[in-house]
């Protein structure tokens, strides 16, 4: 059977059958690996130790990314398969409507698909204007043919990209003497493969607007949002506005694959020294850990995470204890100076206490966020002592608060919305709310420098809502009245001072050896909608 | 003295002991630098337990056992670093069905009792706008375990609540542990 023959038998049907059934692979990948971390690896994460715990769990652990890259996989064939049953059904469409138009002009066309001139009429011959009529119809003739081989040409394309393309996946990815690299091998195997098909640059929003990338995300079908999240996790982990759910299912294959790469790379692959390329291979395993010990709770004090990129200048990483989608009180953390992703581990038992102290007092659920979605300054190169960082930084907190209630307005819930900072993150938030609001009904400013407004009316909330808390030794009080603003702790600022019994800058939620503070469960009951205990205001 | 009156000091003698000691702590006030207090998770579990009975009894209320939560997580530096000896912090919590309006009597029951047994107020109110909203947060300066009892949410609810310093537990095998 020729090429022409088969295209015009050509049904879509048998192709896209068989990626609905890649597809399905793809989904019993995902299930499963979902009721492996939230009933096996989970559970056992969190409440097992010792030699044997650390080998099953290191087992596990690879079990999970056997089943990342059977869902990567199954996703990506699934993909060339519905592409080109697409590609070559539209090569048919044109083929047959050649064909069709060229025996509509009076053309021949034979059983392999060439066009051919009819016999010459009888008397056609002398007739001059019956052969300027047949002159026209050789040069229609040529055109439909053009017409009828690139269809031909364009579906012969099609079936060799498709057949160059599932030859990239390979079932070597699950080989269990793979230790690293594998998830790496498969992620690049389905972007070459993805590069056959010429789909290199799908649309995804740029992010700006989280409305636009909700109403993007719903318009796709399941079977797209599949193939987004297991061919572009790290774009889609990034959009605000998205539901916590995908984020978080994205950001965690992000998480493996970057584990992955680093595993299986040296320091000088990522421009960092030794030292910087260890730490970060030990926070992403700690917050790979964390994550999977979360997995067996209750969904209000399971973690999620909402974005992550340890190759960022600090260290990127967003992670929610608490669905924020459906909590009733929501609060999100912003860090200051000094702040990076090895300090995220120490952020998430940071954000569960914090959760744990709201949750005392609360009516309903309780998220809490840690937000390092920011590059923070640092104290050695002067950095902490300008406002460019803040600024910049500013509209990114501003588009993740604006997306929280984009997503959690998709579950019918107005949640009561904390934003907290501390240090130079308190300037972050100020200059958040200062340039367009951000969607928050408290905010809370610990060892502030100053939040970029010399009143806290200037921050776009009622004034009573602006908690600030300054201990007495912290020395960042020397640093307010500068870039910064006016120093919130001051009475001139016009916030309300909560009760700060903990020493130091950093001592805000000190839970060591120092004991238990006043100033922790004071944060907890903002958190909650709940008056916190005061301070007498300091004059100015 | 009657065998009533007896068992009634007794009991509080026990409970004033209980307050103060927490696992070998001195009575005198807490050093930053001193030793971590060894206890394991089930026994600082058992004794947060005991305190906020001993709070419920003292305002005549009902703690509901359905309500009890401990949440146990590592001791974090100012960095956020964790050491690897599974020293932890136990914030443990139950609740209580109390009408509202009894809030703020139940609080200063609980409020004299601990200040009487040596523990520092650190927060105190019964109302707020003129409507009863009542808490007490109380801190033991040597044990440095902060207690509290508040209303919670806009209800008729109380909590009791005990949070330890980091503890540090024995190191002959492991414990449970929960994120």
């Amino acid at each position: 059977m020729t090429i022409y023959q088969l295209l015009v038998k050509f049904d879509p049907h048998g192709l896209h059958d068989a990626a609905k059934a890649w597809t399905a692979l793809g989904h019993a990948a995902e299930s499963a690996g979902q009721r492996h971390r939230g009933q096996v690896n989970g559970p056992l994460a969190g409440n097992w130790e010792g030699d044997d715990a650390k080998a099953a769990i290191s087992y596990m652990v690879k079990t999970e990314q056997q089943l990342n890259i059977a869902k990567m996989e199954a996703s990506t064939a699934a993909l060339v398969l519905n592409t080109v049953a697409d590609r070559m059904y539209q090569a048919r469409t044109n083929l047959v409507n050649a064909v069709n138009r060229a025996v509509d002009a009076g053309l021949n066309v034979s059983a392999d698909g060439v066009v051919s001139l009819p016999p010459e009429g009888e008397g056609e011959h002398n007739d001059p204007d019956a052969q300027r009529a047949r002159q026209q119809l050789g040069r229609d003739m040529k055109a439909f043919q053009g017409r009828i081989d690139a269809a031909l040409k364009d579906a012969q394309t099609a079936s060799d990209q498709g057949n160059t393309a599932l030859g990239r996946l390979s079932s070597g990815a699950l080989d269990p003497a793979k230790v690293n690299g594998a998830l790496a091998g498969a992620k690049n195997a389905a972007a070459t493969a993805m590069q056959d098909l010429g789909l290199v640059d799908p649309y995804v929003p740029d992010g700006k607007d989280p409305e636009q990338s909700a109403a993007w995300w719903k318009g796709l079908t399941s079977e797209q949002q599949d193939a987004y999240l297991a061919l572009h996790p790290d774009r889609i982990g990034k959009l605000d506005g998205l539901p916590a759910t995908v984020r978080d299912e994205a950001n965690r294959l992000v998480l493996d694959e970057k584990l992955d790469a680093y595993r299986s790379g040296k320091p000088g692959d990522f421009g960092i020294d030794e030292g910087e390329y260890n730490a970060r291979i030990r926070a992403m395993e700690e917050i790979r850990r964390k994550l999977v010990a979360s997995d067996g709770n209750p969904e209000k004090h399971q973690m999620f995470l909402l974005g992550i990129d340890p190759d960022a200048h600090n260290g990127r990483a967003i992670v929610s204890t608490g669905n924020p989608d459906k909590a009733q009180h929501t609060a999100i953390f912003v860090p200051g100076t000094g702040t990076v992703l090895t300090g995220v581990p120490g952020q998430m038992d940071h954000i569960r206490r914090l959760q744990k102290a709201a949750e005392l007092g609360a009516d309903g659920d309780v998220a809490v966020v840690s937000w390092l979605g920011y590059e923070t300054p640092n104290w050695l190169n002067g950095s902490v002592a300008q406002t460019d960082r803040g600024d910049a930084g500013a509209p990114l907190l501003r588009n993740f608060t604006k997306g929280l209630r984009v997503a959690e307005g998709d579950n019918g819930v107005c949640s009561h919305l904390t934003l907290m900072g501390h240090s130079y993150g308190t300037y972050v938030v100020g200059a958040a709310a200062r340039d367009g609001g951000v969607n928050a009904d408290d905010i809370i400013a610990l060892g502030s420098p100053g939040m970029g407004v010399d009143r806290a009316s200037e921050l776009n909330i009622d004034p009573k809502h602006v908690w600030v808390g300054t201990a007495k030794d912290d020395f960042i009080q020397t640093f307010t009245g500068t870039v910064f603003g006016e120093g919130p702790q001051y009475g001139i600022f016009g916030a309300q001072h909560i009760k700060v019994d903990t020493t130091g800058h950093g001592g805000y939620w000190n839970m060591g050896p120092g004991g238990a503070s006043e100033t922790l469960l004071n944060q907890g009951r903002i958190i909650a909608g709940r008056p916190p205990t005061l301070a007498p205001t300091v004059p100015h | 003295m009657t065998a009533s009156a007896s068992r009634t000091y007794t009991r509080i003698t026990a409970f004033a002991l209980l307050l103060a000691v927490l696992g070998g702590c001195s009575s005198a006030q807490a050093d930053r630098s001193d030793p971590l207090p060894v206890k394991s998770k089930a026994d600082a579990q058992t004794w947060a337990q005991q305190i906020t009975e001993h709070m419920a009894r003292t305002a005549g209320i009902e703690p509901d056992p359905a309500t009890i939560d401990a949440l146990f997580t590592p001791c974090t530096g100012k960095n956020g670093e964790t050491a690897d000896d599974d020293r932890y912090i136990l914030m443990y919590s139950v609740k209580s069905h109390v009408p509202r309006a009894q809030h703020p009597e139940a609080v200063r029951k609980i409020r004299d009792m601990l200040t009487g047994e040596g523990l520092t107020e650190e927060g105190y109110r019964e109302t707020v706008d003129g409507k009863p909203d009542a808490l007490v947060d109380a801190f033991h300066p040597s044990s440095r375990y902060t207690a509290t009892a508040s209303t919670a949410g806009t209800g008729d609810l109380m909590y009791l609540s005990v949070i330890t310093p980091c503890l540090l537990p024995p190191s002959d095998g492991p414990t449970p542990s929960k994120l």
